[in-house]
């Protein structure tokens, strides 16, 4: 699979938008994302880093992670309306995740990650009934994202990690090591 | 058409009752609503069919929702008046709840006494197969308003039950054409889950339906059953199980859906056919 001409979409902070090198950042999911998505061609690859939290209330740490799937949580769905005619009406979404490079670009294995209603705050047992549910970690951004890439029919890495108070250094160690994979596809 | 201009063109539910009675003078006894590519009762007598433009002055837009109500009387029971809507208004497409609503709420004022609706459903249930019909002994509701302003709460609660009088009709009905016909498969009984769509559901939230002991899953119906419960109309369920979930076999689309719905279709007219024949 070839990530070397992938656009990659940031919901962390940490990466600056770069058109050229395809990188946009974002502070949150929006219209102006879709746009973004639906302005590409079809059949393409996508990059999203979110930041995520844990749904494990014993172990609240994030480690940086691959998403295999999703629950969408958040009672939204970026597709509700009249349907952009570069995607069908009712789109699959279950193999839009690539995940089998997990180990070599975070040294963890992939994780189901629950989309939340953007500014939903829940309390512990909410996370730990999100957990129970099957979700490791929640986020905000990267399961529209995801839903609206996989309605024109994109492939997505997608990684969550943890908030930048946290380490801010990890989406940049994984963009690296999925360059150096696509480097490697060539 | 954009929600708010939408909202404007749609009528009241006793406007639309009076555009009605301007093709018709007939009240029909039960109303059946057919879902997506579903198709049964195509034959009434003395029969008028009307457009929802004109019913409720807004129309969906989805294929396999042709968006008309036929009225007339049921071939095999002369004295039973039967009103067929062909497609419905989704959440997915857009539509405010109250343009979702319209049509139950139009059943009710027009003073029609039952609703069945029927749907395109995925089974997630293991022993269902493909063109299996599924009375809903209960629902979730992941699509109304309110739902969708707390999922998480939302899922923490029992499945709304809608058992009544007429499922139990329904269930006879099935039963004794099942005793007549070895080939009518009996009808099986489940819990629906109703989501907005228009995506299909990741395999993360199908295992979540399966924990939450639900059969079937779709993106209609809900609205239908919670108005009839506001408003105290007989109503019952008929999910069409277009395709059956496992895990190595991926959804492909709603063409598969239509496909399925035509098979099962044929089992469904037979199923009404025997219902309405001992209406009255």
């Amino acid at each position: 699979m070839n990530w070397s001409d992938a656009l990659v979409i940031d919901f962390t902070g940490s990466l600056k938008t770069d058109e050229n090198s395809r990188i946009f950042s974002f502070e949150r999911f929006d219209s102006k994302v879709m746009e973004l998505i639906r302005k590409q061609e079809q059949n393409k690859f996508g990059i999203i880093f979110d930041t995520a939290f844990s749904c494990d209330t014993h172990s609240p740490n994030v480690v940086p992670s691959l998403t295999k799937d999703h629950i969408n949580l958040s009672g939204e769905n970026p597709l509700i309306g009249p349907n952009f005619p570069g995607g069908e009406r009712f789109p699959p979404v279950q193999d839009i995740y690539v995940f089998d490079c997990a180990e070599k670009i975070t040294q963890t294995k992939p994780v189901i990650v629950a989309g939340l209603k953007q500014g939903k705050k829940i309390d512990n047992q909410d996370a730990q009934f999100i957990g129970s549910l099957g979700a490791e970690y929640y986020c905000f951004n990267a399961v529209p994202t995801m839903i609206t890439a996989a309605h024109v029919k994109w492939k997505l890495l997608s990684v969550v990690g943890p908030a930048q108070t946290q380490d801010s250094g990890w989406v940049k160690n994984c963009f690296d090591k999925i360059r150096q994979l696509a480097a490697c596809a060539k | 058409m954009q929600v708010e201009e939408e909202k404007k063109h749609a009528k009241s539910p006793n406007d639309a009752v009076k555009a009605i009675k301007s093709f018709t003078s007939i009240v029909p006894d039960v109303a059946i609503v057919l879902g997506s590519g579903v198709s049964a009762l195509s034959e009434l007598t003395d029969s008028v069919t009307i457009s929802f433009q004109d019913i409720f002055g807004v129309s969906p837009t989805v294929a396999g929702h042709a968006g008309s109500v036929s009225v007339g009387k049921f071939p095999l029971n002369k004295n039973v008046n039967v009103a067929v809507f062909r497609g419905r208004f989704h959440v997915y497409e857009g539509h405010d709840w109250s343009v979702v609503t319209l049509p139950t709420k139009v059943i009710h004022a027009w003073g029609v006494k039952k609703l069945i609706v029927t749907n395109a459903a995925g089974g997630i249930n293991p022993t269902f197969n493909v063109g299996d019909l599924m009375l809903l002994t209960g629902f979730r509701d992941f699509i109304s308003e309110n739902a969708r302003k707390d999922i998480i709460e939302q899922l923490k609660k029992s499945p709304e039950n809608c058992e009544n009088e007429l499922c139990k009709r329904i269930l006879n009905a099935s039963q004794k054409l099942s005793e007549q016909n070895k080939e009518f498969r009996p009808i099986a009984q489940g819990v629906y889950a109703g989501f907005t769509g228009p995506s299909y559901e990741s395999l993360a939230e199908i295992a979540v339906a399966l924990k939450l002991r639900c059969d079937a899953v779709g993106m209609s119906t809900v609205p239908e059953l919670l108005t009839a419960k506001e408003l105290n109309l007989s109503a019952a369920a008929i999910s069409v199980i277009t395709n059956v979930w496992k895990e190595d076999v991926s959804i492909h689309g709603h063409e598969e859906v239509l496909e399925a719905s035509k098979a099962a279709s044929k089992r469904l007219d037979m199923l009404f056919s025997n219902l309405l024949a001992s209406e009255k």
